[in-house]
C-alpha cells in the first residue's frame, strides 16, 4: 500500500464497492472481472484481494516468471526430505503456493497453484484513535450488529455463481476430502446469520439474567449491593455524611466493552477463520484476522463480500482480513507491541502459540492449544449386534475433519482383550472403508513417511492395518497393546485401538491436551465424567457426538466471548 | 558372538580400510562398498534369526535371508525410536523384568532375568551391565530415554572401532607434530588393526592431559565418548566426577514419580547447577596446572560446556592460552539443556580468544548413540564419513534418494551393529557428497547436518511431545 498506483486501485476498488451496496449481483461480477480475482489463470495463477479496514486491496500484477524466478531460488536450496517453502514476497505481491491435487486419484499433479495477494503494512492494521471507536463502533447498537450479519448472509447466498467459483479453486489445492470443503462453503450463510449472533452472545455474555447484547450496547444496572470496602471502615469518622449517605443508592453498573482483536487463525479446518471471524464480529470488536495460507481463499472470498454487501459499516471499516508469513519479525514486532491491541486470539501450530507466547507478553492472548481427542468403548459394546454400531459412532467422531480437528479421536480405548480389541478393529476397519469409498482424501508424504515409521515398529507389539485402494493408502488401524507416543500419530484418517482392562485405567492417559473424551455407553459416561473433566478434558459427550456444534458452549474450557470482551464496572 | 572367538575377519577387514582410509592410502571406494554390504547382509541374515523384532518387520516385509542390499535398504531401515518404543508406563512403575522383556525383542540374545523385579532405570542399567549386556543411552526434548543394548562383542566395536581412524584424522589436522603425523600415517597404511591396537595403546593420547567437561561415569552416548578418551590421556579430569544417572535426566523431563528418582534428581542438580561455578574453577585450575606440568590439553565435552568452560576462563578476567599441539573436540547437539542455541563461528571464536586454539584444532564430531562410527569434521567444513559404514539418503516420504550430491534424511546402515538392528532411519536431514573434499580425504562427505524437521517435536506437538496414550 506505498504506491500511488496502488492506492488509486485500492480506491477504485472501493469506491466501486461501495456502489455495490447491497445492489450485488452483475456488479460484484463486473468488479470481479475487471480486477482478475477469483480467477485460475492457465498458468495456475489466482489473485485474491485482501482487506485492510474495509478496504479491498487488489494484488499488484505480478508475472508468473517472476514467481517462478522467486521460488525456484528458495528451490535450490531445498534437500529432497524439507518441506517445500510455500511463501515469497515479489515487489508489493505476497504469494502462497499450493500443490493441484487431482480430484479423482487425490494423487498431486506436479502443478502448483499460486495464489498472489497485497502485501499488507502491519501498523495499518493497529487501531490507534480509541475515540473514533468509542463513539462508533463500541457505541453502535446491537441491531447494527445483526443488520451486517443479514447483508453478509444474503449476500453470500446471493453470489453463489462466486462462492462456487472460489470453491471450485479451492478444492485443486484442498487437503481436505472435497464433502468437507463443500459442506464448509455451504454453511457460509449459516453461519453468519444474525440468530447465531443473539443466542451466543446472549448465552455467553450474560450477568444476572441480563442477555449479552444489551451488556455490549450499555452500561446495565446489576441486581446487587455495593459493599463499603476497608478504607470505608477505617475512615468512617473522616468521610462526609452526604457521602456515607450516598454509598449504599449508588447503582452497580457493568458493561462488556469490545477490545481491539488480533485474530491468528489456523488451517486445520476452512471454518476456523470464519468462527473467529464471528467471534470479533459478535462482540462487535474491531478486528485484524490473519488467514491460514489453507484458507486463503476462503477468507479473501468472506472479505469481498463483507466489502461489498456492507462497506460503510462500522463492523467492515473496522475489520481487516490479512496475510502476512507466520514469524515474519516486521509485521509481528508491531502487532504484539504493547498497547496494538488488547486481545490477541491464536490457534494452531506448536510454533505459532510459542511464537506469540514469547513475544506477546503484554496483552491478553488466547491461546487455542494443539489437542486431540479419545474415545472410550465399554465392554457392552463388544456384544456383537452392536458393533458395527458403536463403531460407526467412533469413526464418525474419529473423522471430524478428516482427522485434522482437536476434537478428533486419535486412539479408541476398548474395554476387553486383545482378541476383544481385534474384533473391534475389525468393525472400525469396516466403517473406515466406507468412508474411503465415499469420502477420498489426499495423502502428504509427510504422511507417508510417518506410516512407514509405523509399519517399521515406531509402536511396539502393535498390529498395523492399513486399507488400501490400488496400492495407495487410504486408512488404517493399529492395534496396539501398550502406551505410545502421541506424537507418532499421523493424524491422516488412522486410528489406534487400545486394548485396556478397565475403562479407569484410560483415566492416567487423560490431561488438559486432551479435548473431548467421546464414552459409550451413555451411562458410564455418566459415571465417569466428573473424573475424565477433572482431569483437564473440555467436551465429555455419547460417543459420535464430538464434532456437533452448540451455541453458547465453551471452546477449550473457556466461555470465548466472555474472554474476547473486557468487563467494565461502573 | 564373543569376543573370547576374537574380531571376525570381516570386521577387521572393515577396520583395516578405515585405518587405510585414514591415513590417506589410495582409496576404493567400490572396494570398500563391497566389504561393508558383504558385512550388512551377513548382518541381515543374524539379526533375522536372533532379533524377534527385526524378524517380525522383515516378515511383514517379505523380506528372506537372500535379500539384496538393495532390498534391504528399501524395506528394512527401521526408525531410530525403536530403540524407545518399551511403554513409558514400564519405567513409571519401575518394572525392570518388563524392560527386560522389551529389550529382549531387540536384542540378539537372550536377556537372563534380573534378581530386582523393581527400580529405577539406572538400577536397570546397571544390572543388565552384570547380566554382559551394556546400554548406553541418549535422550531429547521428550525425555524418552533411547537405549541401544549391545553385548561384550558389540561394547568393544563401539568403543574401539572408531579408534581405528580417528586418530589418524587427528594426525591429519596437524594435532601431533608434522614427523608423528608421518609416522602415523605410516602405520594406518602399513599395520594390522591389531597391531595398530597395541601401538596406539602404548602411545595414545599420553601427550596430553583431558579437560573433560562432562561425567566420570554412566552410559549416555557423549559421556561415554569422553570416558574413553579419559582412559588414553596421561591424567584426566572430569568436570562432574560422578556418575550421570539416567533417572534424573529422565525426571527432570517427565516428572519424578519415586524417592529414588527424587534422590538422584537433586544429586544430578546438586553438580550440574548447584556446584557448576565451583566444578568449572576446579576444570580452570586443572588446565592451569597442566600447562605448568608442560602438557599438551584435550578438552572434551558438548558444545555448550565448552562455551561455559571458556565463558568461565575470560570471566576470570584474562585468557589462559593452551599449549601448541592442545585440540579442542565437541560433539553431540548444539543446544544447552535449557534449550539454548549456539552458533559454531560464535564458538570457534570464542574457542580462540578464551584459550588460543585455532579452528584447525578444535574437532567437531557426529555421531549417534546407535552407530559405532563418529565422523569428524576437516578444517574444509565436511564430516567424512568412515569407509565401512553405508549412508542412505531418503525423501520426505522416506523413500530411497540416489546421487553422488544429495540432501535429505539420514539412513545408516552399521555394520558393527551386532547386537541390535543396526538399519535405521535417523532423525538427522544430511547434504552428502561424493565429489572429493578439498582436504585430500576420499569417500562420502556430509556438508551439513541439522535435525530434521519434526524429529522430536511434530504432529500435536511440543507440548505433546512427552505424552502417552
Amino acid at each position: 500500500m506505498k504506491s500511488v498506483s496502488r492506492e488509486q486501485a485500492t480506491s477504485d476498488v472501493n469506491s466501486a464497492s461501495a456502489s455495490t451496496t447491497r445492489a450485488g449481483g452483475p456488479i460484484l461480477s463486473q468488479l470481479l472481472d475487471q480486477r482478475g480475482w477469483f480467477i485460475l489463470s492457465n498458468e495456475g495463477v489466482v489473485r485474491c484481494p485482501l482487506l485492510v479496514k474495509g478496504r479491498l486491496i487488489d494484488p499488484p500484477d505480478v508475472d508468473r516468471d517472476s514467481i517462478s524466478r522467486a521460488f525456484a531460488a528458495l528451490d535450490q536450496c531445498r534437500g529432497c526430505a524439507d518441506a517445500y517453502q510455500t511463501y515469497v514476497a515479489a515487489g508489493n505481491a505476497q504469494v502462497l503456493r499450493h500443490r493441484e491435487i487431482d480430484r479423482q486419484s487425490m494423487l498431486a499433479t506436479g502443478r502448483w497453484i499460486y495464489t498472489v495477494m497485497p502485501s499488507v503494512e502491519a501498523k495499518e492494521l493497529v487501531e490507534t484513535d480509541i475515540d473514533r471507536l468509542t463513539f462508533e463502533l463500541y457505541s453502535l447498537p446491537y441491531d447494527s450488529v445483526l443488520e451486517w450479519l443479514r447483508l453478509v448472509s444474503t449476500a453470500i447466498q446471493r453470489e453463489t455463481e462466486l462462492v462456487s467459483r472460489v470453491r471450485d479453486i479451492d478444492r485443486t489445492i484442498s487437503e481436505h476430502p472435497d464433502a468437507f470443503g463443500d459442506i464448509a462453503y455451504l454453511a457460509l450463510a449459516f453461519l453468519f446469520a444474525p440468530e447465531n449472533a443473539t443466542a451466543s452472545v446472549d448465552s455467553e455474555l450474560s450477568q444476572h439474567g441480563v442477555p449479552g447484547r444489551r451488556l455490549l450496547d450499555e452500561w446495565v444496572e446489576m441486581p446487587v449491593t455495593r459493599i463499603p470496602g476497608p478504607v470505608h471502615v477505617v475512615s468512617a469518622d473522616m468521610l462526609p455524611d452526604a457521602f456515607k449517605k450516598d454509598f449504599s443508592s449508588q447503582k452497580v453498573l457493568v458493561r462488556a466493552m469490545p477490545t481491539r482483536q488480533l485474530h491468528i487463525t489456523a488451517g486445520n479446518s476452512p471454518l476456523v477463520p470464519v468462527l473467529s471471524l464471528l467471534r470479533a464480529v459478535w462482540t462487535k470488536s474491531p478486528c485484524a484476522l490473519k488467514l491460514p495460507s489453507g484458507a486463503i481463499l476462503a477468507g479473501g472470498l468472506v472479505a469481498l463480500i463483507a466489502a461489498t454487501a456492507a462497506p460503510l459499516h462500522p463492523i467492515t471499516q473496522h475489520l481487516s482480513m490479512v496475510y502476512w508469513q507466520g514469524g515474519d519479525e516486521n509485521s509481528e514486532r508491531t502487532l504484539f507491541s504493547p498497547g496494538a491491541f488488547d486481545r490477541i486470539v491464536v490457534w494452531g501450530s506448536p510454533d505459532s502459540i510459542a511464537s506469540v507466547r514469547r513475544r506477546a507478553g503484554f496483552t491478553k492472548v488466547i491461546y487455542f492449544n494443539p489437542r486431540y481427542s479419545v474415545s472410550f468403548i465399554g465392554r457392552d459394546a463388544l456384544r456383537d449386534g452392536d458393533l458395527d454400531d458403536v463403531a460407526a459412532r467412533a469413526v464418525c467422531d474419529s473423522m471430524i475433519e478428516n482427522q485434522k480437528a482437536c476434537i478428533a479421536s486419535l486412539v479408541h480405548y476398548v474395554e476387553g482383550s486383545v482378541e476383544d480389541a481385534e474384533r473391534y478393529a475389525e468393525a472400525v476397519e469396516r466403517a473406515l472403508a466406507r468412508w474411503d469409498a465415499q469420502l477420498s482424501h489426499p495423502l502428504l508424504n509427510s504422511h507417508r513417511a510417518l506410516l512407514k515409521r509405523m509399519e517399521r515398529g515406531v509402536f511396539l507389539d502393535a498390529t498395523v492395518r492399513f486399507h488400501q485402494v490400488a496400492g495407495a493408502y487410504r486408512s488404517g488401524v493399529v492395534i496396539a497393546p501398550h502406551d505410545f507416543g502421541i506424537k507418532d500419530h499421523p493424524m491422516c484418517r488412522l486410528i489406534v485401538v487400545r486394548p485396556v482392562s478397565d475403562l479407569d485405567e484410560c483415566l492416567r492417559f487423560l490431561h488438559p491436551g486432551v479435548a473431548t473424551v467421546g464414552i459409550f455407553p451413555d451411562d458410564r459416561r455418566q459415571s465417569l465424567r466428573d473424573r475424565v473433566a477433572a482431569r483437564g478434558v473440555s467436551n465429555v459427550v455419547p460417543l459420535g457426538h464430538a464434532g456437533a456444534a452448540v451455541a453458547g458452549s465453551s471452546h477449550d474450557g473457556m466461555l470465548v466471548l466472555s474472554e474476547l470482551v473486557d468487563w467494565k464496572n461502573g | 558372538m564373543s569376543t573370547r572367538s576374537g574380531l571376525h575377519p570381516h570386521h577387521e577387514e572393515l577396520l583395516q580400510q578405515a585405518m587405510r582410509w585414514a591415513a590417506g592410502a589410495p582409496f576404493n571406494a567400490e572396494h570398500a562398498q563391497r566389504s561393508r554390504r558383504d558385512a550388512l547382509l551377513r548382518n541381515h541374515r543374524h539379526y533375522r534369526s536372533c532379533i524377534p523384532f527385526y524378524r517380525q518387520i522383515a516378515d511383514r516385509s517379505g523380506v528372506n535371508d537372500d535379500a539384496s542390499f538393495d532390498h534391504l535398504a528399501n524395506s528394512m531401515l527401521l526408525p531410530d525410536a525403536i530403540f524407545k518404543s518399551y511403554p513409558q508406563s514400564l519405567l513409571d512403575q519401575g518394572d525392570l523384568r518388563g524392560m527386560d522383556r522389551w529389550l529382549r525383542k531387540i536384542f540378539h540374545d537372550d536377556v537372563k532375568v534380573s534378581v530386582d523385579e523393581h527400580g529405577t532405570v539406572d538400577d536397570w542399567l546397571a544390572s543388565l551391565e552384570g547380566r554382559g549386556i551394556y546400554a548406553v543411552y541418549s535422550s531429547g526434548t521428550s525425555g524418552n530415554l533411547s537405549f541401544v543394548p549391545r553385548d561384550a562383542y558389540g561394547w568393544w566395536l563401539f568403543r574401539e572401532g572408531p579408534l581405528h581412524y580417528a586418530p589418524l584424522l587427528l594426525a591429519r589436522r596437524g594435532a601431533v607434530g608434522p614427523l608423528k603425523a608421518l609416522l602415523a600415517a605410516f602405520a594406518g597404511r602399513t599395520l594390522s588393526p591389531a597391531r595398530f591396537r597395541q601401538v596406539f595403546k602404548r602411545l595414545g593420547f599420553r601427550g596430553f592431559d583431558g579437560i573433560f567437561l562432562n561425567f566420570s561415569g554412566g552410559r549416555q552416548g557423549t559421556q561415554v565418548v569422553g570416558q574413553e578418551l579419559a582412559r588414553r590421556v596421561r591424567k584426566a579430569h572430569f568436570l562432574y566426577p560422578a556418575e550421570i544417572s539416567a533417572s534424573a535426566i529422565r525426571a527432570l523431563t517427565r516428572g519424578q514419580s519415586s524417592l529414588a528418582e527424587q534422590a538422584r534428581t537433586d544429586i544430578f542438580l546438586d553438580a550440574t547447577v548447584r556446584r557448576k561455578v565451583e566444578n568449572y574453577g576446579r576444570m580452570v585450575r586443572a588446565t592451569v596446572a597442566a600447562i605448568d606440568d608442560g602438557q599438551r590439553i584435550m578438552v572434551f565435552g558438548a558444545p555448550h560446556s565448552v562455551k561455559e568452560f571458556c565463558d568461565r576462563i575470560l570471566a576470570g578476567g584474562k585468557r589462559i592460552v593452551l599449549p601448541p599441539g592442545s585440540i579442542v573436540g565437541y560433539g553431540g547437539g548444539w543446544k544447552s539443556f535449557a534449550g539454548e542455541a549456539l552458533s559454531e563461528p560464535a564458538l570457534l571464536e570464542l574457542i580462540e580468544s578464551a584459550i588460543g586454539v585455532k579452528k584447525q584444532f578444535v574437532i567437531d564430531g557426529y555421531s549417534m548413540t546407535e552407530i559405532g562410527a563418529v565422523m569428524l569434521k576437516c578444517e574444509q567444513g565436511r564430516f567424512h564419513v568412515p569407509p565401512y559404514l553405508e549412508t542412505i539418503i531418503l525423501d520426505d516420504a522416506l523413500d530411497l534418494v540416489d546421487g553422488d550430491d544429495v540432501t535429505g534424511t539420514l539412513g545408516l546402515m552399521d555394520p558393527f551393529a551386532v547386537s541390535y538392528p543396526g538399519f535405521l532411519i535417523t532423525g538427522d536431514n544430511v547434504h552428502r557428497t561424493r565429489n572429493p573434499c578439498p582436504c585430500g580425504l576420499g569417500g562420502e562427505t556430509l556438508l551439513s547436518v541439522s535435525r530434521a524437521s519434526g524429529a522430536e517435536v511434530k504432529g500435536c506437538g511440543g507440548i505433546m511431545a512427552t505424552v502417552n496414550a
